[in-house]
């Protein structure tokens, strides 16, 4: 088995609403592995962002985390900010949803890229504007010369986000953290970007951490899935098995609201939403709009163990 | 750039134009008689009569305001009624006190409120932050004149730092030691109104996309609020300063006339005594272009701070 360059242990992400601590990530565990896609799939509201944030501790203080992530032997969650800035955009490395507003508006693309290397390898803004260039290659933004002295207005949607690629990518981290990086572009632009990821990916050889509710962005780059319903992690599984043996019954319902093209149309919504946290259910969050659920319910399961794990009193008939 | 700000003042001459007339007007339908004003009430006729004919008060007002035009034209605002001196040279010998006052005022605003807007934001419901409003509000409902009578109590007449009154007639050094406590009274406001702004700004930037972005590339705190942040911040920053550059010359006048100072204060307050009707248009009209190129500057600003603001 490969070493996983992350581990994260029973973490947990609690907010206080109205004096009420309330869980938002309820004790999840999972391993990032080198060089593989793990993706985080889940409806709005289950908890895939703040997930992702704590990866790198950039929750607000408002937040209460629990748990461990253990990452080249050290907890991140007990670090503190100074070493946590260290690690932030040189080895862990983030990109967000909204490529319209992560931007700084008032400085120059080349200057946001060139930043991280000049806070973490300590190059000159000239040597960093000059490797700017080259990642703005490597992300395949043309003109890259004349691009490093524009402002992000002067740049589209599928460019931002190429430029937050690129700037997630400068220090060459091991791990990246993609939260929908595609959901706020157009079709085409979306495959070109994800495309653009695997390539990295494999060029480079780091993990990526892909956020997504999009299955079919799932089916085309993931090797492993973990599922989210309600701050709770569901099942998880390789790729593979998860499309033709899924075995939650969030998961299952999950893949019957994407069309597929080898069944007869039958699109299936899920009834029902994601709870807000202050009034999550007790037991299985997941029963209360599982078609299955029964008695047994009441009491949350615990996640099995093996690389397909499931989170189901009903798993032993179906594993 | 110079395309730009032609182009700019060229569109403000309908507005200029709106204000001369207003002005010229307002002037003349006023109630009081310059000729009796200036000449006193024991002047004989033939004396009204002939200082009328020798300031053009005999013609229609169109004559009048035609000439009021063409002497604009040349740069000229015609003459004091009362000591015959071109009005644009009385007024350009004085205006630069009043504008080194202003600009005082904006500088201590400036170092003074941002950094302690920025405190207030960055603790924000802290005491400090509390604190720091509850004083702000203050400096906003203090009148500008009881602050310098306040100022000049402590500072002048009890610790005895500073003159009582302002006497800027020596070289550079004694110019800024003369400018200091007017520009500090009159900056009061200013340093409440930037420091509201800026704490404003940095609670809204702070929450931004962007900020979080910097934070995940690993930027210590001080980039995060010095240059990510306070870059943005600064944005509506220039727009106070440029919307409140007007209200500062009408403190100004308060203020001079308090520190007994030179400048505009000083000379509205001898004119008007003295009914200098041409000195008073004059003075209008020269303010009505300082605030015009004021907003040219303050557009200019927003240029230098935001580049998606682009002088076209
Ligand atoms: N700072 C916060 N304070 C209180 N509650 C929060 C905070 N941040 C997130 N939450 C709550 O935590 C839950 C999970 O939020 P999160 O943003 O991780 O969802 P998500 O799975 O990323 O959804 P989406 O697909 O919409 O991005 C939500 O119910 C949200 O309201
Ligand atoms: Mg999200």
């Amino acid at each position: 088995m490969t070493t996983p360059l992350m581990t994260v242990e029973d973490l947990s992400i609690s907010f206080k609403i109205e004096d009420r601590w309330c869980r938002a990530v309820n004790g999840i565990s999972f391993d990032i592995l080198p060089n593989e896609t793990l993706c985080i799939v889940g409806e709005s509201g289950c908890g895939k962002s703040i997930t992702a944030m704590s990866l790198m501790k950039l929750l607000p203080d408002t937040a209460q985390l629990g748990g461990k992530i253990t990452f080249d032997g050290q907890d991140i969650l007990s670090m503190k900010e100074k070493e946590l800035e260290g690690i932030r955009g040189s080895r862990i490395a983030m990109i967000f949803q909204e490529p319209m507003t992560s931007l700084n508006p008032v400085l120059t693309v080349g200057e946001q890229i060139a930043e991280p290397l000049v806070l973490h390898k300590g190059m000159t803004w000239s040597d960093a504007r000059r490797e700017a260039r080259n990642l703005l290659d490597l992300v395949r933004i043309p003109d890259a010369e004349q691009r490093l002295g524009q402002y992000p207005h002067e740049l589209s949607g599928g460019m931002r986000q190429r430029v937050m690629i690129a700037i997630g990518l400068a220090c060459r981290p091991e791990i990246l953290i993609a939260d929908e990086p595609t959901t706020a572009l157009d079709v085409t632009i979306q495959a070109q970007v994800l495309a653009l990821l695997d390539d990295i990916r494999k060029e480079q050889g780091l993990s990526i951490v892909m956020i997504t509710h999009d299955l079919g962005v799932v089916a085309n780059v993931a090797d492993r899935v973990a599922v989210m319903y309600a701050g709770d992690l569901v099942e998880t599984a390789p790729v593979a098995d998860l499309f033709t043996a899924p075995s939650h019954p969030y998961t299952q319902a999950l893949l019957k609201t994407v069309p597929r093209a080898d069944e007869a149309f039958e699109l299936l919504p899920i009834e029902g939403q994601v709870p807000p946290i202050q009034l999550m259910p007790e037991g299985c969050r997941f029963a209360p709009r599982c078609l299955e659920a029964h008695d047994a319910c009441e009491v949350a399961p615990e996640l099995s163990p093996g690389p397909h794990a499931v989170r189901c009193w009903a798993r032993e008939e179906r594993v | 750039m110079i395309g730009f700000i032609t182009k700019r003042l060229l569109s403000t001459i309908p507005t200029l134009f709106g204000v001369l007339v207003i002005v010229f007007v307002m002037i003349r339908v006023a109630p009081g008689d310059p000729a009796l004003a200036i000449l006193g009430d024991n002047a004989s006729q033939e004396a009204l009569d002939a200082f009328r004919d020798r300031m053009g008060l005999n013609d229609s007002m169109l004559v009048q305001f035609g000439r009021f035009l063409s002497d604009l034209a040349q740069g000229s605002l015609g003459t004091s009624m009362v000591s015959g001196k071109p009005v644009v040279t009385s007024v350009m010998e004085v205006l630069p006190y009043t504008l080194e006052l202003a600009l005082g005022a904006i500088f201590f605003g400036i170092i003074i409120g941002l950094p302690l807007g920025i405190i207030s934001a960055l603790w924000r419901n802290g005491w400090l932050d509390y604190f720091l409003r509850v004083v702000s509000l203050l400096g906003l409902s203090f009148p500008a004149f009881l602050t310098a009578i306040l100022l000049i109590l402590w500072l002048s007449i009890e610790w005895r730092i500073f003159p009582v009154i302002s006497s800027p007639t020596g070289g550079p050094i004694d110019r800024i030691y003369n400018l200091i406590l007017p520009a500090l009274s009159l900056g009061v406001i200013m340093v409440a109104y930037i420091m509201r702004t800026a704490r404003s700004a940095m609670l809204d930037v702070l929450g931004e996309d962007y900020i979080r972005t910097a934070r995940a590339k690993g930027a210590p705190g001080r980039r995060l609020i010095l240059h990510h942040a306070l870059r943005n911040a600064l944005i509506p920053i220039v727009t106070v300063v440029g919307l409140y550059f007007g209200l500062l010359i009408g403190n100004a006048v308060l203020t001079e006339i308090i520190f007994n100072r030179p400048g505009l204060g000083k000379l509205i307050v001898l004119s008007l005594n003295q009914r200098d009707y041409t000195t008073l248009q004059g003075l209008m009209v020269i303010s009505a272009f300082l605030i015009v190129i004021v907003n040219l500057l303050t557009d200019i600003c927003y240029a230098l701070v935001d580049p998606r603001v682009k002088l076209k």
